[in-house]
């Protein structure tokens, strides 16, 4: 990777940079349709957040469950209640329990309060939706419990939305991008503390280093975090699952920065002998502003192409931490806990939509990064296509 | 050798013990922070009395703080290989060399034959799609890899196994060979979903890897001379592209065998074959942190040993890399 490239070179156009990339870009079919995926759920998980904000997004609530709801006939004085005591005891009507329990009701002939059937018969009160396929009330069926899948499909989304942005804000663009430029352009005793610390933390086992990161800080966090709802009398912030997303994100982040800080530092490093850099530097410009204004655009297209990749890896490990029970929690909806959920070969023959809802949603969206990260490597980095 | 490359490769190699220090050290404080005493995890469900804690603080080497804590770990892996005793499986006494040991053997069954076919097949996969560059057998190849790449391992198990184990079922079912749902121990068909489901991702890294790799040299000059004097098609691509494309397969070994390490883990814990992935993380639960310890420093070994061998391998493989003692 030497220089910036030629499609990169401002002078060839009137027109900045980015403009050009983002043309050249959008010229190819797979980026125009990976990025319309990526747009689409990542818009479909920030939809459900309005939810948050007392809008009414229209959405089935992705925890409700449904079941079939069975209840037996007791046995009072000595005998089988009434029909008539049944109902009013459990509030019910004696229609709709008629319609409900069809067999029954053929079976037993009349259907008056005063009828009385074995003791111990069960009878169906509520119909519940568990494990339906397809229909018009739910799109993509139902899972175990009755939950809606594309409910729940849309949540996990907020998650992925969620997990993957804070991931990629503090553990690629804070720590990463801003302690690579730093390393690379200051040299010397802070460049090295750097850079030992990034290869420290590349040559950690991340997957076991975040079972155990969980597994040291979950109740703690848990009680932090208690304290807090309690200071700002907002009881909502475990149970929404902000707890779960700031310790995965922070633990993710603190295992991922080493590759992306060792990478930036690289290019930092060439960019640091041009001439732009020794003007504002003679002018007397701050390293942060140095770092802010004239490093980061410079890196801004591998940073794009970098975003891309890690942004689909994060999301998968999520659902992969999310599976292994260390990720996020019920109630929070993930696809990892739709997958585990969804059960083995059986179930996928007898119930297919509880794996493959998980699995098209997280397919469609990695094979969209990864489609897109290819694509905005070729435009920044011409050769070798 | 090249000249100076001694002091490099001793340099790269000091650092293999210095960094397996400094990873045990972060995991061993993170397995203390874990709440609740070591003790109670250690007595299970039994209730115990001050005397009988301290008998098992003694016997398990519990007393004193972090720093001589991990100095006694440290002291005892290093005099006599030892990796502490187990936490759970204390009747009768487990050490932790002892349960990797016995389970490290199907790991390392599985994970070699599919490194051997993740190579075997992602080489040639990524040839083929570099010199059908442009046609619509490149971006197929690649595409389908890059499917099963996406689909995290979890769920691409499930898959795999349905497809061996209800689709191909009556095929099988010919030759007296039945895939099973989960793991059976002494069957040999055990091994095919799980080789499976850990090769086909991996086949995409390393496929595409090496198509971008020869697709990078295909535009050199000396290609364009190959061509220019009139040799062959095939002689230009296998004499001169893909030799010299291989040379930067090395980083695509780690990667893959890094990948394929850690969903061990995960294959493992789903398809329930009783190696030391899913032993890790059943350990994890049981909170049993000496052998999460000795896992973790197995496979940060593993991890460090593949990192240092591409660093000298690149030494030894392309004579136009010099390290210098400046790091650049």
């Amino acid at each position: 990777m030497s220089a910036a490239g030629a499609a990169l070179d401002p002078r060839a156009r009137g027109e900045s940079p980015f403009m050009r990339g983002l043309r050249a870009l959008l010229r190819k079919r797979v980026a125009r349709i990976a990025l319309l995926v990526i747009l689409v759920f990542y818009g479909a998980g920030i939809y459900t957040m309005l939810g948050w904000v007392g809008v009414d997004t229209g959405l089935q609530d992705p925890n409700a469950t449904n079941l079939q709801e069975r209840r037996s006939i007791r046995e009072v004085d000595g005998r089988a209640e009434t029909l008539g005591a049944f109902a009013s005891r459990l509030d019910l009507d004696l229609d709709v329990l008629r319609a409900l329990n069809p067999d029954v009701a053929a079976e037993a002939g009349e259907w008056t309060p005063d009828t009385r059937l074995e003791i111990g018969a069960s009878l169906t009160l509520a119909e519940g939706e568990g494990l339906q396929g397809p229909s018009s009330r739910h799109w993509f069926g139902t899972d175990r419990l009755g939950r809606d899948l594309f409910s729940r499909a849309l949540h996990s989304l907020r998650t992925t939305v969620i997990v993957t942005l804070i991931v990629v804000l503090l553990g690629n663009i804070l720590l990463g991008l801003g302690l690579g430029l730093l390393a690379g352009y200051r040299g010397g005793r802070i460049d090295a503390v750097i850079m030992r610390l990034a290869e420290t933390v590349m040559a950690l086992p991340d997957l076991l280093i975040l079972l155990v990161l969980v597994a040291a800080f979950r109740d703690r966090w848990d009680e932090w975090f208690m304290a807090i709802e309690d200071w700002l009398g907002f009881p909502y912030l475990i149970q929404q699952g902000v707890a779960d997303y700031t310790l995965i994100t922070f633990g993710m982040s603190f295992v991922s920065w080493g590759g992306a800080a060792r990478f930036y530092r690289g290019i930092a490093l060439q960019i640091r002998e041009r001439e732009f850099i020794l003007a504002s530097e003679v002018v007397g410009a701050r390293t942060v502003r140095l770092l802010t204004r004239h490093f980061f655009p410079s890196v801004l297209p591998w940073f794009v192409v970098g975003t891309s990749a890690s942004l689909g890896a994060v999301a998968g490990s999520e659902v992969v931490l999310t599976w292994l029970g260390i990720g996020v929690r019920p109630p929070t909806s993930s696809f990892g806990a739709m997958v585990s959920d969804a059960g083995g070969v059986l179930t996928l023959t007898l119930h297919p939509q509880l794996l493959l809802v998980p699995t098209l949603f997280v397919l469609a969206l990695m094979l969209s990064f990864s489609l897109l990260g290819d694509a905005l490597n070729d435009v920044v980095n011409p050769r070798g296509r | 050798m090249i000249a100076g490359a001694f002091p490099i490769l001793a340099r790269r190699l000091i650092l293999i013990p210095l960094q397996l220090f400094v990873i045990l050290a972060i995991t061993f404080a993170l397995t203390q922070a874990v709440p609740g005493d070591a003790v109670r995890i250690i007595a299970g469900s039994r209730a115990i009395d001050p005397e009988q804690a301290e008998l098992i603080r003694e016997e398990f080497g519990l007393n004193g703080n972090y720093a001589e804590r991990f100095g006694d770990y440290i002291v005892g892996l290093v005099t006599r290989g030892d990796l502490g005793p187990s936490y759970y499986y204390r009747a009768p006494k487990r050490t932790v060399q002892d349960l990797l040991g016995s389970r490290i053997w199907v790991t390392a069954q599985i994970n070699m034959i599919v490194l051997a076919i993740v190579f075997a097949v992602g080489i040639p996969l990524g040839v083929f799609a570099a010199v059908s560059r442009g046609t619509w057998r490149d971006p197929a190849t690649i595409g389908t890899f890059l499917i099963f790449d996406s689909i995290p391992s979890p769920m691409l198990i499930v898959f795999v196994a349905a497809f061996f184990v209800e689709l191909l079922a009556p095929f099988f079912g010919l030759f007296g060979f039945n895939v099973p749902a989960s793991w059976i121990g002494g069957d040999p068909a055990s091994y095919v979903v799980p080789v499976v489901a850990l090769s086909l991702p991996a086949l995409a890294g390393v496929a595409r890897f090496v198509r971008v790799s020869m697709l990078t040299v295909m535009d050199d000059d000396y290609v364009r001379t190959a061509r220019a004097k009139g040799l062959a098609e095939r002689r230009v691509i296998f004499g001169h592209v893909f030799r010299n494309a291989m040379l930067p397969l090395a980083t695509a070994f780690g990667t893959a065998f890094i990948a394929v390490i850690f969903g061990s883990i995960i294959i493992e814990t789903r398809y329930g074959v009783p190696g030391v992935g899913a032993f890790m993380f059943q350990s994890i639960t049981q909170r049993d942190f000496n052998v999460v310890l000795g896992f973790t420093l197995l496979a940060s070994f593993l991890l460090v040993l593949s990192y240092a061998l591409i660093d000298i391998a690149y030494i030894f493989i392309d004579p136009r890399i010099r390290y210098t003692a400046r790091r650049v």
